[in-house]
């Protein structure tokens, strides 16, 4: 890339790769969906991973205890719980999905800084969980999802990972 | 299990910035703030003269695990400022304060007087006045 890269950065690059999806969603329940076989093996129509965290994407937590995977999502102004979907690709790979509102639609904004729309993160989660049984809840901007754990009782099998978005 | 296209990542802490949106209302300015995770007690507002908003506090950690125990950490916690500079004249008296899904929201009543204009011998708007 030369100089050109050098002149721009590593990140700008990075960056670029990213995809981010700004088109309105419907409302609707959230749901909990097996999005290919339990095998593991990665869905070739599945959309592209959003990879490590940006300003567009939440920022996440997550921890584990013996019975569940805890997956927190920092999403204020999330204006209804129907804007929300979590997504298996396999027993350890999970992707939410939210949309969050724009601000007031009466009145012209001077500034502009927080986000709103469709954003979107992939992870791997550090031990293997069930696509039935989760439960979510939503206080003070942020959203918690508790995955139950398919190997109750027994400690963190891996590390979170965070899925790079591939060009 | 280690997907193919997946890279090991830490997950970087962010600094603990405060995004705002600021909206011109018909009489008012509305400043929408992220604060996450923050309920009333755990931030204060203050009004600066009539044309500065100064929001300060703490960003708390309320989960039930040590934050060692975290496997991916990227809220960042602790203090947090920010100081908006308004574009136009504010009263604090009228103004009103929000907290709603880790969103302020604080509507400010603009000081400012509207001054009648007049177009031509006419005042804008009375196309249907006689006389």
């Amino acid at each position: 890339m030369g100089w050109v890269g050098e002149l721009l950065g590593s990140e700008f690059w990075s960056d670029l790769g990213e995809t981010v999806r700004s088109a309105a969603r419907p409302s609707g329940t959230p749901n909990l969906v097996v999005a290919s076989d339990p095998s593991g093996t990665p869905d070739p129509e599945a959309p592209p991973a959003a990879g490590p965290a940006s300003p567009r994407t939440p920022p996440l937590e997550i921890y584990v205890t013996p019975a569940e995977v805890v997956l927190s999502a920092i999403l204020p102004g999330l204006a209804s719980p129907g804007h929300v979907d979590v997504y298996l690709a396999g027993p350890a790979e999970a992707t939410l999905e939210a949309f969050v509102e724009p601000g007031p639609l009466q009145g012209h904004y001077l500034m502009r800084e927080r986000f709103s729309g469709l954003c979107h993160r992939t992870v791997t989660l550090p031990a293997p969980v069930l696509p039935d049984g989760a439960q979510v809840q939503y206080a003070d901007g942020v959203l918690e999802v508790r995955f139950r754990r398919s190997d109750p009782g027994a400690g963190p099998v891996g590390i979170a990972l965070l899925h790079i978005a591939h060009e | 299990m280690t997907p193919k296209q997946a890279q090991p990542v830490t997950g970087q802490e962010r600094p603990l910035g405060v995004p705002v949106d600021l909206v011109r209302e018909a009489g008012a300015l509305l400043l929408l703030v992220s604060l996450p995770g923050a309920r009333t007690g755990d931030f204060r507002i203050s009004l600066v003269g009539d044309r500065q908003v100064y929001i300060e506090g703490t960003a708390p950690y309320r989960h039930p695990v040590p934050k060692e125990a975290l496997q991916l950490a990227e809220r960042p916690y602790g203090p947090f400022q920010r100081t908006v500079q308004l574009p136009l004249p504010v009263s604090a008296s009228g103004a009103s304060v929000t907290l709603r899904d880790g969103v302020l929201t604080a509507r400010l009543p603009l000081r400012m007087q509207q001054v009648a204009l007049t177009w031509g011998g006419r005042e804008a708007g009375d196309a249907g006045r006689s006389g």
